[in-house]
């Protein structure tokens, strides 16, 4: 499957959608975790893009080299 | 791929809709927390400045952990009111599990350590005629086996309503019925609020699963579905190890049927795997149960403090662990669940693991082998639902990541990670049957259930498609459903006892679960490559189910003290802070963009996906070979050798007349050429023969007696 890019109309909206929850984070008057990744700058965000990226890309990994098996295989 | 630029406009306007509501909704709390920084605590999103009001005292409303816990009980009362407080303390537990915690942070927290929960024991209550929940089900279940089609759908879902109905009304913790049996007095109904809030959700659930099968006129599965939800709530209440087994087996048993049921060759061959894997289970769970009889003389089912309790504790803590699906011995939930039928799927998705929980929580709380086995859990199943082919299968996948969240807060073992591994439970088994009753529509519907063959319809499927996001958001953990009120409670648990691996390993297995069951399953389920698929319409009755369970997900995200004032603990933690808000509403809309990247790679594809039971399952020519080939030709080889050993005997211990000179061959009465003249023995050889023995014998006995 080709990947398309989205319409003008479709990056704005993301873009705005992220710079919003990103912006958040310094707008509201926080508490904090005390944890070590509140210095990093928009932390969940990047966790959250990143982290999905890892998971399919490790995944997808493991199943190539060890995991994933032919339909019939159990027959 | 035109259709996809169309396709995930309504999806991203939903998404954001949502967020907008719950900032809307969580605005009020946020200004009233920031006007009360003064109680920040050390809790991972905030300490509730308005905890949920608790109306049992929570000395008496708990069951005790053992009689080591026995002196915690007047620290408590004090611990419940100051649980943000870092320096309360619980008694002697703190030794066993908080120190290992508590030191070497100094983030800012202030801090001391969080201890290990302490149930207490509730007062008793008068018992009389109270009849456990187990029991009405099980009456349920034969009155239904009785019943004509017509009949048999509706008692379904009255049987369990009702017995949801008498577990909120007529019992109360405290209350104990016991039976003798044999030299034993059997607890076969222990109520304390850990039992009651897990047998409410069993019942609702199975109530909601009545009118999602009512369509389904099997009695074969309206009857299983009863005795299994019996069995869950025989555990449930189960004060003692015996009653426990009888219901754990009874659960298995049952819920095999509903894979059999299905009477399709991949769903009999899983059955019989399922089975098989659950009696090796509770045989582990019974060896363990004996054992622990034999050092200790004592059959209740109580709690085993940390490292202790010796083989004993770790079988009966192995066979759970075969229930809880904890790998590498859960391999038996995605093989079977996606074979289970349609409507058996639900109960399963609800009941079996959910016991395990309980059982575990009741059992071995505290045990901090649990909490990396939580976590491995969380991303194990998060790694192979990527690679899930199967819609079911990647559901199931999930249950398993969930359940990952509960057994790590069970291992935890602090008040907060008990309420929120009990409460996860519980949104968990509302969300995840909203997610397979949307999944079996589509299978029902359309006859498909693989990702490859789906695709492209959510036009002829706009409500089906709508009730199972409910589900999605709910499980993914948006605000306003009741993921985010639950699953939160768990990762902060990890957080306050500074387990941050815990925590980060928890909040990474979230962005998958929004990953799969919030966009890669509903994208190539209905949107996608147009298939051309052409949806029947889904029964009404599956419809009013999808939608009551969905409402109790939402009702539960935006009234989360309904949910807390029913756990074991009095709640002091406020899930709708502007931080959490923040961190969620930024995971889920970077897991999504980055899902818009990936959708290339998280399509469909012919494969399936190896996992622990290729141990069983490609071991099973050589067990065959060893256990049934073998052990057959083995007797096949004897009896062919006795039958040639008693032809050479026979021949030498036949009649000896027939090695006489002259002797005729020997020919049956019946067979023609027959002549009595002829082929009549002689008598008289014969009375010689026998007189010659009995002069023999004679002689012999006459020597033998001088």
């Amino acid at each position: 499957m080709k990947l398309k890019t989205p319409s003008t109309r479709g990056w704005i909206v993301a873009g705005a959608t992220a710079g919003i929850a990103v912006a958040l984070q310094y707008v509201l008057p926080l508490e904090h975790h005390g944890g070590w990744w509140e210095s990093i700058p928009a932390w969940w965000a990047v966790f959250g893009g990143v982290g999905c990226a890892v998971i399919v890309l490790v995944s997808k990994w493991l199943g190539k080299v060890f995991l994933q098996k032919p339909e019939n295989w159990y027959e | 791929m035109s259709s996809r630029r169309f396709s995930m406009r309504p999806l991203h306007w939903i998404v954001l809709g949502l967020f907008v509501a719950a900032l809307g909704v969580a605005m009020p709390r946020i200004a009233a927390f920031t006007s009360s920084t003064g109680s920040v605590a050390s809790s991972a999103w905030a300490a509730d400045p308005d905890p949920v009001p608790h109306d049992d005292p929570p000395a008496a409303a708990h069951d005790k952990a053992g009689d080591s816990h026995g002196n915690a009980g007047d620290s408590h009362g004090n611990a419940g009111d100051s649980h943000g407080d870092t320096s309360a303390a619980h008694g002697d537990a703190d030794g066993s599990h908080g120190d290992g915690h508590g030191d070497g942070h100094g983030d800012g927290h202030g801090d001391g350590h969080v201890g290990l929960a302490v149930f207490e024991k509730p007062a008793p209550v008068n018992s009389d005629g109270v009849v456990p929940p187990a029991i009405l089900m099980i009456l349920g279940a034969l009155l239904v086996a009785a019943l004509p089609k017509l009949l048999r759908g509706p008692v379904a879902v009255l049987v369990p309503a009702i017995t949801l109905w008498y577990v909120m009304t007529r019992l109360e913790p405290g209350m104990l019925v016991t039976f003798d049996f044999l030299d034993y007095t059997l607890h076969v109904a222990r109520v304390d609020r850990l039992s009651i809030i897990f047998a409410m959700i069993f019942s609702l659930i199975s109530t909601i699963g009545g009118v999602y099968a009512l369509h389904n006129g099997d009695r074969r599965q309206q009857v299983s579905a009863l005795f299994y939800a019996a069995g869950a709530l025989g555990v449930t209440f189960a004060g003692d190890y015996f009653t426990l087994y009888a219901f754990w087996e009874l659960m298995a048993v049952a819920s095999t049927m509903l894979f059999w049921t299905r009477e399709r060759p991949d769903s009999l061959a899983a059955g019989n795997r399922y089975i098989l894997v659950h009696l090796a289970g509770g045989t582990l769970l019974l060896a363990g149960i004996l054992l622990h009889l034999g050092n200790t003389g004592s059959i209740l089912f109580e709690h085993f403090d940390p490292g202790t309790g010796g083989t004993a504790a770790w079988l009966i803590l192995l066979g759970m662990a075969v229930n809880a699906a904890i790998p590498p011995l859960g391999a038996w939930l995605p093989d079977a669940y996606p074979k289970a039928t349609i409507t058996g799927a639900i109960f399963c998705s609800a009941l079996t693991t959910k016991t395990a929980v309980y059982a575990l929580i009741r059992g071995f709380y505290g045990w901090e082998i649990l909490v990396p086995a939580g976590v491995i859990m969380a991303l194990y199943g998060v790694v192979y639902a990527v690679l899930a082919n199967d819609v079911r299968e990647l559901l199931a996948y999930h249950i398993i990541s969930q359940v990952g969240y509960m057994v790590a807060g069970v291992g935890l073992g602090t008040e907060l990670a008990v309420n929120g591994a009990v409460a996860h439970a519980v949104c968990h088994i509302l969300y995840k049957s909203v997610l397979f009753m949307g999944a079996g529509a589509v299978i029902h519907t359309t006859g498909r259930e693989q990702l490859k063959d789906l695709g492209g319809f959510v036009s002829r499927q706009k409500l089906i498609f709508a009730l199972y996001m409910i589900g999605a958001f709910s499980i993914s953990g948006f605000p306003l459903f009741n993921g985010f009120v639950s699953k939160s409670m768990v990762t902060a648990a990890a957080h306050e006892v500074h387990q941050n691996w815990v925590f980060m390993g928890l909040m990474l297995a979230s962005v998958g679960t929004f990953l799969h069951t919030g966009l890669k399953l509903p994208y190539n389920v209905w949107f996608g490559e147009d298939k051309g698929i052409q949806p029947t319409k889904a029964p009404l009755n599956m419809v009013v189910a999808l939608a009551t369970a969905g409402f109790f997900c939402t009702l539960l995200g935006v009234r989360p003290g309904l949910l807390y004032q029913y756990l074991p603990f009095a709640v002091h933690w406020e899930p709708y802070t502007a931080a959490h808000l923040v961190e969620m509403i930024q995971i889920l809309l970077f897991t999504f963009f980055a899902f818009y990247l990936f959708i290339p790679k998280l399509g469909g594809s012919s494969s399936i996906s190896m996992d622990t039971d290729a141990i069983y399952r490609k071991s099973q020519p050589v067990f065959r070979a060893l256990f049934v080939t073998a052990v057959g030709a083995f007797f096949d080889t004897v009896q062919e050798k006795s039958i040639a050993l008693a032809e050479v005997v026979k021949r030498w211990v036949g009649d000896p007349t027939d090695a006489l000179p002259g002797a005729l061959p020997r020919v049956a009465t019946d067979e023609a050429g027959y002549d009595e003249d002829r082929n009549r023995r002689p008598l008289g050889v014969s009375l010689t023969l026998t007189m010659v023995v009995l002069l023999v014998l004679a002689v012999w006995v006459l020597v033998a007696a001088r």
